[in-house]
């Protein structure tokens, strides 16, 4: 796969970057690409290999964004809450208890609210401790979503590229056989 | 997006940095389409809710209704209500600008290269969204 990709790029989850072919004869010239057939056959499989990272990043992009909206909801229940504490009014509410089923319930002004850490584990905080945090953790998915973002664009680079060099592969490899019929 | 080289133009490397650009923008565009579109159906469905609150206080003298926040209902009183319906569209409304402005820059980018691209490979190449 030499002359197909150059090294892994460290910025980008180490995808290896795919190699612009500037001039399709001197690039058959290399020792390596005996024949069209099988160098086809090669950008054919690093394109495959390039589509399932792509698979797996917008995998990753989707959980991410799901995650996003769920922290934002966090977040406003939390100024909700706040709101109630500072005018010191008791919250009426209608709780989900199950999917179409809500329970009622009225909560003292309270300046304390668990959060769902994951791994079984809920811890109380104060209403601006929480806040933070769920500020931390928002920021934070951001940043990844970004970075993912990023590595995204990187990898369409690098398939757009072997889908370039493929194209254009085939139609030299078209011409040479127009010209190997003429003669 | 399909690319045949024509049998006379040789792609040079900046012709590759740039179909690789128009792809990544393209694919752009259409991620923003999908973004504004739901946005565009939280701000219809807020508005809606506002009509809702209004004819709810004409008809009849509730002072307080259920507002979904997340998976949970607020009884708060309709003034209150409003104001938060109020500060989320108009927050939507903000968001909706944003993408609407980062769409056009990006789609004054693709022109610039179909231009670019077309005057140089001609029809040889194909830059068109296949649903348009």
């Amino acid at each position: 796969m030499a002359s197909l990709t150059t090294g892994g790029d460290s910025e980008h989850l180490g995808i290896p970057k795919a190699v612009f072919v500037d001039d399709v004869d001197s690039f058959m010239q290399q020792p390596e690409n005996d024949s069209p057939d099988t160098v086809i056959r090669r950008l054919d499989d690093l394109g495959s290999k390039y589509r399932f990272m792509e698979m797996n990043l917008l995998q990753k992009k989707k959980r991410l964004r799901g995650k996003l909206p769920d922290i934002q909801i966090c977040l406003d229940m939390i100024a909700q809450l706040r709101k109630y504490r500072d005018n010191d009014t008791d919250m009426k509410t209608n709780f989900l208890l199950s999917h179409n089923l809500y329970g009622k319930a009225i909560m003292p002004p309270t300046d304390k609210v668990c959060l769902w850490l994951g791994a079984n584990v809920m811890l109380e905080y104060t209403l601006d401790e929480a806040d933070e945090l769920l500020r931390g953790n928002q920021s934070a998915a951001q940043k990844t979503l970004q970075k993912v973002v990023e590595d995204l664009d990187f990898l369409r680079d690098q398939i757009t590229t072997t889908e370039v060099n493929m194209a254009r592969l085939h139609n030299w490899t078209v011409k040479q056989k127009q010209q190997h019929n003429r003669k | 997006m399909s690319t045949t080289k024509d049998v006379e133009v040789h792609v040079e490397y900046a012709d590759q940095q740039n179909i690789n650009k128009f792809a990544r923008h393209n694919a752009k565009l259409t991620e923003l389409k999908e973004e504004i579109e739901t946005k565009r159906k939280e701000l219809v469905s807020l508005s809606d809710a506002r009509e809702a609150l209004d004819e709810l206080s004409i008809l009849s003298d509730v002072p307080t209704a259920p507002l979904l926040v997340g998976e949970t209902f607020l009884i708060e009183p309709t003034e209150s209500i409003l104001g938060s319906l109020d500060v989320r569209k108009n927050k939507i409304e903000k968001e909706i600008d944003d993408v609407q402005q980062r769409m056009q820059a990006i789609q004054s980018v693709l022109s610039d290269l179909k231009v670019k691209l077309y005057g140089k490979f001609g029809k040889s190449i194909n830059l068109e969204n296949d649903e348009e």
